[in-house]
């Protein structure tokens, strides 16, 4: 049978490498699509993922026999996401200006230029960094609340356990993002 | 009740976790509040466009993990203990009497070994030199320049610091290899009592008060979770 991660982390406190990279291959792909959309930049979310996995090794020792690991995991790299977006002169600036300079053109007039005949390739490419770019552009709090909720399937409780806030606010989060988002990604009018 | 409640309500149904009751008065309100059920359409086609963002893969590299989780070694300088710092600061201070008084001076090695610090002039050995000594030394070869000297007290400071280091990193596998006697012995489920760890902690070469604190926590953390397992295991 599968170990748990909570069994995994036990093991690690014991001293077991193994059981670390046990965790590591179970969580990388998760842990890396989670702070890319979190930061919007692949080589970021990369440095972004082994720092995650370096903070929960040095500091596996405080990780509590009773908490979830991925509540832990998710808080970890929360912070360390959020913190690094807050260091001045950082991309934010720029994936916002890429955005706004976008802006003012429709989803599909931007993606379907019949002059062009892009392959399907490039306009999936497109529409991949256009929704990418959208998210990245919400403010950090709602941000946070759409991306554990749609694209890692967490429970509105979870996720304000994750964030240690009410599970109202959370959902109250979530509402205003995805508001912000239909305006975002819809055709503008 | 108002729209803002529902936009709530139709965000919950949207991802799932709206209970049957909740549903049926949602429902009630879409069929009489034309925003709500707009929100409810755009809701969906957001959801639709999110979901043509796929997952990327990028492996991590495990290697350079295991490389930066590897504790760096302390500065040798933090790992040495009194009567270390007493046989380093005599052997600057000698180099120091050597680089002061000598102006010009070439052809003496200085070499540490095994029992310290030796000079050495062609096959002579000297074991022990007075100031008096070293100044009749430095009369004899009186070539040398500044740089010259410089590099030699430096090439005789690397070795000995190189020398040092080797000891230091011996006593350090020394050491580790006791922790992970009582790693081991904690894992076997044959815990002593806690003050045994701490004697035993205590003389771990080379810990400093602050690295016996952070040790004997870390002692005590394990002993608590292990405890706990066994309680566990127990039930
Ligand atoms: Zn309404």
């Amino acid at each position: 049978m599968e170990k748990s991660d909570e069994a995994l982390m036990h093991q690690l406190q014991m001293g077991d490498l193994r059981s670390f990279d046990t965790l590591v291959k179970r969580w990388e792909k998760r842990l890396l699509n989670y702070c890319y959309r979190m930061v919007n930049d692949i080589a970021l979310a990369e440095d972004l993922r082994q720092e995650v996995f370096l903070r929960i090794y040095r500091s596996a020792k405080m990780f509590r026999a009773r908490a979830k690991f991925s509540t832990w995991m998710y808080r970890i790299a929360t912070n360390l996401c959020i913190n690094t977006l807050a260091k001045p002169g950082h991309w934010k600036e720029t994936s916002v200006a890429v955005y706004l300079e976008s802006e003012s053109e429709g989803l599909d007039d931007r993606l379907i230029d019949p002059s062009d005949q892009p392959d399907e390739v490039v306009v999936k490419k497109e529409i991949e960094d256009r929704i990418r770019s959208a998210v990245a552009c919400l403010p950090e709090d709602l941000r946070v609340v759409v991306i554990m909720r749609h694209y890692h399937d967490m429970k509105f409780r979870e996720i304000a356990e994750i964030l240690d806030r009410p599970t109202s606010t959370v959902k109250s989060r979530m509402v205003a993002g995805m508001e912000r988002l239909s305006k975002m990604l819809s055709k503008q009018e | 009740m108002d729209c803002r409640f529902f936009r709530e309500q139709i965000v919950l149904e949207g991802y799932d976790e709206l209970d049957a009751e909740a549903k049926k008065s949602l429902e009630a309100h879409l069929q009489t509040c034309r925003e709500c059920e707009q929100f409810q359409l755009n809701l969906t086609e957001t959801q639709q466009a999110l979901d043509q963002s796929t997952e990327v893969d990028r492996p991590i590299d495990i290697a350079a993990l295991h490389k930066a989780i590897r504790p760096k070694p302390l500065p040798w300088w933090s790992r040495l203990s009194a009567w270390r710092w007493l046989a380093w600061g005599t052997a600057v201070c000698l180099i120091l009497v050597v680089g002061l008084s000598a102006l010009a001076w070439i052809g003496v090695d200085i070499k540490w070994e095994d029992r310290g610090l030796t000079l050495r002039i062609g096959q002579e050995v000297v074991p022990e030199i007075t100031e008096q000594e070293l100044v009749r030394l430095l009369e004899v070869e009186r070539h040398a320049t500044q740089a010259e000297l410089v590099k030699q007290l430096q090439g005789a400071l690397d070795e000995f610091s190189e020398q040092l280091q080797f000891h230091l990193d011996e006593r350090q596998k020394q050491a580790d290899a006791q922790l992970a006697l009582i790693y081991q012995g904690l894992q076997s489920q044959r815990v002593q009592d806690l003050e045994l760890i701490r004697q035993e902690l205590q003389h771990l070469a080379g810990a400093t008060e602050a690295e016996f604190l952070e040790s004997q926590r870390v002692l005590e953390f394990i002993l608590a979770s292990h405890v706990s397992g066994i309680q566990q295991n127990t039930k």
